[in-house]
């Protein structure tokens, strides 16, 4: 997907969609599946376990205590695939260009500024913990409870340097408040089709999921 | 009897984006200085030949022994709190690794309150005691004030039996060098033996040029061989 304001807004539509009914997250499975290739940021399945570990833990106890565990581990499952497309499909700067064309050149900038940076962030996050796991197996030590002290510490202190260095340059460019930026975009004709399946998949959620069921009647829109 | 590390590349190319690595050449006991320009892929190189990445074709052999060590920046090994914590971490005595590194006095205190060259001094000084075969050292001097730098020289001189790879391309604070190699536009080129092949050394560094052009040659690449040659123009 192309246009990543058609991208953003399918991120939400489906995220929710996949939240509010299993039938949702469903029907989210296949649209990922049918417009975005299967496409996905996990490309390990030791990651794949870590990222589904927490949600597994949640289901079990939901099981355990009579709730539906299986839907709520299917949906949160769900909207995880959703966000690690969103991230797998995202290039730089595209949330500068979604602030601006938003919110305008003040907050909008504002606003796309701080989400390039965190997602800047992320991106150095990711390298670290893979070159601190590959240091650490160097001597002969795994990233156990044990050490997850010194390791974490460690990247919380470079993170914070690596802000304080960025918060200096971007005052060194004269950067108080907004700034100019003039973004474009190119949407195809399968962007707006797979964003029209996204809205769609949303309002049948809403309906599947009984959102508009009040004092037990439900209103078909 | 320890066989003398060796290792081979053969054919070795690697795809990253557009850019592509190729390597062919031996590294023998002794400390080499992988050179270059920056984006014409030592590191690549370096992670190659420490196994953290895989070639797309060639091979990598081994003659006696494969402990890898790689040095990239010195506070992704840290897995404790103290001085004398990271010490220990390293299965070696903790005593030594503190002395040879500097920091006799500071064994008790916490490693986020030392500065970067003190970690680096630290780290360094636990890779170098240990038993490796080859040992990777990206940038080791980079962001270091000339005394760090001084201290890291004299600990990498301990090390000419282990195949000690310096990837910099900073040439002016390094140690005694046995061995240069360099990569241009991803093309891995052994340039030969220090300091006979200073005067072929084709993309040498202004420095270097510099020498040349006044008739100097200098004895090595370490920084007391570079002082010395600067003499000789000066007389």
């Amino acid at each position: 997907m192309q246009d990543p304001r058609i991208r953003l807004g399918a991120t939400i539509l489906l995220s929710a969609a996949a939240w509010i009914s299993l039938p949702g997250a469903i029907l989210t499975l296949l649209w990922w599946v049918m417009y975005a290739g299967a496409r996905t940021s996990v490309h390990t399945i030791r990651s794949l376990i870590i990222i589904l570990l927490v949600p597994a833990v949640m289901a079990l106890a939901a099981f355990w205590s009579g709730a539906d565990g299986i839907s709520y581990f299917v949906r949160i499952t769900t909207v995880l695939i959703i966000a690690s497309w969103m991230y797998a499909e995202r290039y730089p700067g595209e949330l500068l260009d979604v602030g601006v064309w938003a919110f305008g050149t003040k907050t909008g900038f504002d606003l796309g500024l701080i989400g390039e940076l965190s997602m800047a962030s992320l991106d150095t996050l990711a390298r670290e913990i893979e070159r601190i796991s590959v240091a650490l197996s160097q001597k002969g030590m795994r990233l156990t409870p044990r050490i997850i002290p010194a390791v974490f510490s460690g990247i919380l202190i470079r993170q914070l340097n690596l802000a304080h260095e960025r918060a200096i340059l971007l005052t060194l460019r004269g950067y108080t408040r907004g700034g100019m930026h003039c973004p474009s975009f190119s949407p195809s004709r399968s962007d707006w089709i797979s964003g029209a399946f996204s809205c769609t998949i949303f309002l049948f959620s809403l309906i599947a999921g009984d959102f508009f069921k009040i004092a037990g009647a439900t209103f078909i829109v | 009897m320890n066989i003398p590390p060796l290792i081979r590349l053969s054919g070795v190319v690697k795809t990253k984006g557009a850019f592509t690595l190729h390597a062919e050449g031996t590294f023998g006991p002794g400390v080499h200085l992988l050179t270059g320009r920056i984006g014409s892929g030592k590191t690549t190189l370096g992670e190659i030949l420490a196994g953290i990445i895989q070639p797309d074709t060639g091979t990598i052999s081994w003659t006696g022994g494969r402990r890898v060590m790689l040095l990239q920046d010195a506070s992704y090994h840290i897995s404790t709190m103290t001085v004398r914590e990271e010490a220990a971490s390293w299965h070696a005595d903790p005593d030594v690794i503190i002395r040879r590194a500097g920091l006799t006095g500071k064994e008790d205190a916490d490693l986020f309150t030392l500065s970067r060259g003190e970690v680096r001094r630290l780290e360094l000084a636990a890779i170098l005691s240990g038993e490796y075969e080859l040992i990777v050292l990206d940038e080791p001097f980079a962001g270091l004030d000339e005394d760090a730098r001084c201290f890291v020289r004299r600990l990498i001189e301990t090390r000419r039996d282990a195949v000690v790879v310096i990837i910099s391309h900073d040439i002016t604070s390094l140690p005694k060098i046995d061995q240069l190699v360099a990569m241009e536009a991803g093309t891995l080129i052994q340039i030969g033996q220090v300091p006979q092949c200073l005067q072929n050394w084709n993309e040498a560094p202004a420095l270097i040029r510099y020498l040349r052009k006044n008739g100097v040659c200098p004895a090595g690449l370490s920084r007391e061989d570079l002082e010395e040659a600067l003499c000789r123009i000066r007389g």
